[in-house]
């Protein structure tokens, strides 16, 4: 259990630091360290639901959400395209808030304009700004992919406008919450079970935890344990 | 001539020939060398490095005076492939940084390679100049034009002998297609046409074709969130034009036929190794992801290249490899530190030697590692600044993985995992191979006895 949490703490850390990256955010370093956060919480869960007696509602909620299967256990369920999930694979995101929270990786590497870091450190933000604060213009979700514009595109050569899901919809349904493209969020109203209005950038920066400082390989390094409950959750049933 | 193929442990001593890069302590990362190859004749080599240059080097004729000393590889052609950009309406820098160079075969005096970055490949013609035109009328030797009504007198331009000077220009410029980032460009054996792969998706292009290009393979999900895996590499086979192979981050190749179908979604061959569930972990879906995957000269073979492993696969059989080579298999215990420093993302990429017995591969510590298929024989050689005396033999090295160290061993905690071969090369048809150092390019060959 020390271990996924450690690591959990970890990746979470690193998929936010990927946002800052040159270059922008890489699908295949998001969809690694997705999986792995996938994988590292619901060992997390799983001993911590062994270890001890799950005393309220919440934790049933997220033991029942994190009974994912591990990352990559699962192939395939159909041949011909690599990403068509089986039938028997869960849902991976159960909670939208928690997407509300935690942003998508992977939608945010399909190359459209990203979210700022929307990470571990916004679930905290979240939680940590009191009500009434000032409000700000939350960065709005990505649109979908936006068409490459090759001037002419027989079938042969899809349309990638066609191909992919209109911008509206880039995934399943949003939170009522969630604010469409260009729209203000406005300052009252929760946002979901548990959530406050959304704080200032000021707020933020504030509320962020200091990143791991790198070294050399020893052991994992987090932020305290009492912030880790709530980063478990925040990650949700990914 | 293929000498020592037959048995390389036995009869190639490795020795150090060149050294291309700074010495200084540190490194600027725009001279980290992405990605290193040789032309289809071993005459050229070229590089590309993450500031988005392009160097070529061009291998000397050999001396008549010294006929035990091969050609030596000098600097030919250096120019700015890429620049770093900016997509303002994805707010996105697109870095210039070279991730894969691809020589076309040489068809007249001009040579022709394709470089990319992340979005965008572009087709460089390399051409000498010897002569240059002297005596037009219309204008002067500096270019400024004359006054008409000042000639008097007509006459026929004419080539006089100058400097030798190499010239790149981009012929054409491939861009605009790709969503994700390149990680893949293969050059098609009908020598018409190519492909770039990104994360998700692979085009066919025309090199006469720059706002076209053919969607042949898109396992993009309707659902983002149902993404499982990527592609990681993909290759043409080197003599079936209609055939290539793209591998993914799930340690799979799939072999795509065109002739099938105008989208390759669906597979010819599927080839997988299943999961050995001793060795399952947390950090198992990332060591097992494929980051290069290389056809075999002959065409009748695959090699991959995953964390720890090098395997050979076989056309004919898909559920294993028939081949599975240890890299740094001492690693497999330092997972959970890799991972820390990010080191188990490292791509590294593997080579066929000529005549398909030999396999290199990088590793850390600036090791290389060749795998002799038929003695099943394997070597660690290192790149590095103390061995680089001219025909210095490179001396073999080893890692202890345990138990006392010898005189002569490095121990696993000893390792620097900072200097990484990620990029080498292997002569087409000689001994002599390229592996890239971070910002230095070590030329080896072997020994001529």
């Amino acid at each position: 259990m020390e271990e996924a949490q450690r690591l959990l703490t970890v990746s979470v850390w690193k998929l936010y630091r990927c946002r800052l990256r040159r270059g922008g955010l890489r699908l295949h370093r998001s969809l690694q360290l997705s999986l792995l956060v996938r994988a590292a919480r619901h060992r997390y869960l799983s001993a911590r639901a062994a270890a001890e007696t799950l005393p309220g509602p919440e934790l049933a909620g997220a033991a029942a959400t994190g009974a994912t299967p591990e990352a990559g256990s699962d192939p395939s369920g159909d041949p011909r395209c690599p990403n068509t999930p089986s039938a028997d694979r869960p849902s991976p995101r159960t909670d939208p808030r928690t997407e509300q929270e935690w942003g998508n990786p992977l939608r945010d590497c399909s190359g459209d304009h990203p979210n700022l870091p929307s990470g571990a450190p916004r679930s905290e933000w979240h939680r940590g700004c009191p009500r009434g604060r000032p409000t700000e213009d939350p960065p709005s979700p990505p649109p979908g992919d936006s068409p490459a514009p090759p001037t002419a595109e027989p079938r042969a050569a899809p349309d990638p406008a066609n191909r992919d899901p209109p911008s509206a919809a880039p995934g399943p349904p949003r939170p009522t919450a969630a604010p469409r493209a260009g729209q203000k969020r406005r300052s009252s109203g929760s946002e979901g079970p548990g959530r406050g209005p959304v704080p200032s950038k000021r707020a933020r920066l504030e509320a962020e935890a200091p990143p791991l400082p790198p070294g050399p390989p020893g052991r994992c390094s987090g932020p305290p344990a009492a912030a880790f409950g709530f980063l478990v959750r925040a990650v949700g049933a990914c | 001539f293929l000498t020592g193929f037959g048995s390389l442990m036995q009869d190639v001593l490795w020795c150090f020939s060149q050294v291309k890069g700074t010495i200084d302590a540190g490194v600027t990362e725009s001279d980290i060398i992405s990605t290193v190859e040789f032309n289809h004749t071993g005459e050229l080599l070229a590089t590309g490095d993450k500031g988005g240059r392009v160097v070529i080097f061009q291998r000397e004729q050999e001396s008549k005076n010294q006929p035990h000393r091969r050609g030596e590889y000098n600097v030919y052609s250096t120019f700015q492939s890429h620049e770093p950009e900016f997509d303002y309406l994805k707010s996105l820098e697109i870095e210039e940084k070279i991730n894969k160079i691809r020589w076309l075969p040489q068809q007249n005096a001009a040579y022709f390679l394709l470089s990319t970055n992340d979005k965008t490949v572009k087709l460089w013609k390399v051409s000498e100049r010897d002569k240059r035109p002297e005596g037009y009328n219309l204008k002067d030797e500096d270019g400024r034009l004359r006054d008409p009504s000042m000639i008097t007198v007509l006459r026929v331009p004419v080539l006089r002998p100058m400097d030798l000077m190499v010239e790149a220009t981009p012929r054409r410029v491939f861009a605009n297609a790709h969503t994700y980032h390149i990680n893949s460009i293969s050059v098609n054996s009908d020598y018409e046409t190519y492909m770039s792969a990104d994360d998700l998706r692979i085009n066919l292009w025309n090199f006469e074709i720059t706002n076209q290009s053919f969607n042949i393979v898109d396992i993009k999900p309707a659902n983002m969130e149902e993404l499982t895996e990527v592609i990681t590499a993909a290759e043409f086979h080197p003599h079936h034009c209609n055939t290539f192979v793209y591998s993914s981050s799930k340690g799979t190749i799939r072999l795509c036929d065109m002739r099938t179908a105008a989208l390759c979604d669906r597979h010819a061959k599927f080839f997988e190794e299943p999961e050995d569930p001793s060795n399952r972990s947390f950090f198992s879906e990332i060591i097992s992801s494929i980051s290069d995957v290389k056809f075999s000269h002959s065409g009748r073979y695959i090699m991959t290249r995953d964390y720890l492993t090098v395997k050979v696969w076989d056309l004919n059989m898909e559920n294993r490899p028939i081949e599975t080579y240890q890299v740094h298999d001492y690693l497999r215990s330092k997972l959970c530190s890799l991972y820390e420093n990010d080191c188990i993302f490292d791509k590294f990429e593997c080579v066929w030697n000529g005549s398909d017995s030999v396999i290199m591969t990088g590793s850390y510590n600036n090791f290389f590692r060749m795998f002799d298929r038929n003695t099943k024989r394997d070597v660690t050689l290192e790149a590095s600044r103390e061995n680089s005396k001219p025909r210095a033999i490179l001396k073999p090295r080893k890692v202890c993985v345990g138990g006392k160290r010898r005189k002569d061993e490095i121990s696993v905690d000893s390792l620097d995992f900072s200097k990484k071969i990620l990029h080498t090369a292997w002569h087409p048809s000689e001994n002599i191979i390229a592996v890239a150092a971070t910002n230095n390019l070590y030329i080896f060959q072997d020994k001529v006895n």
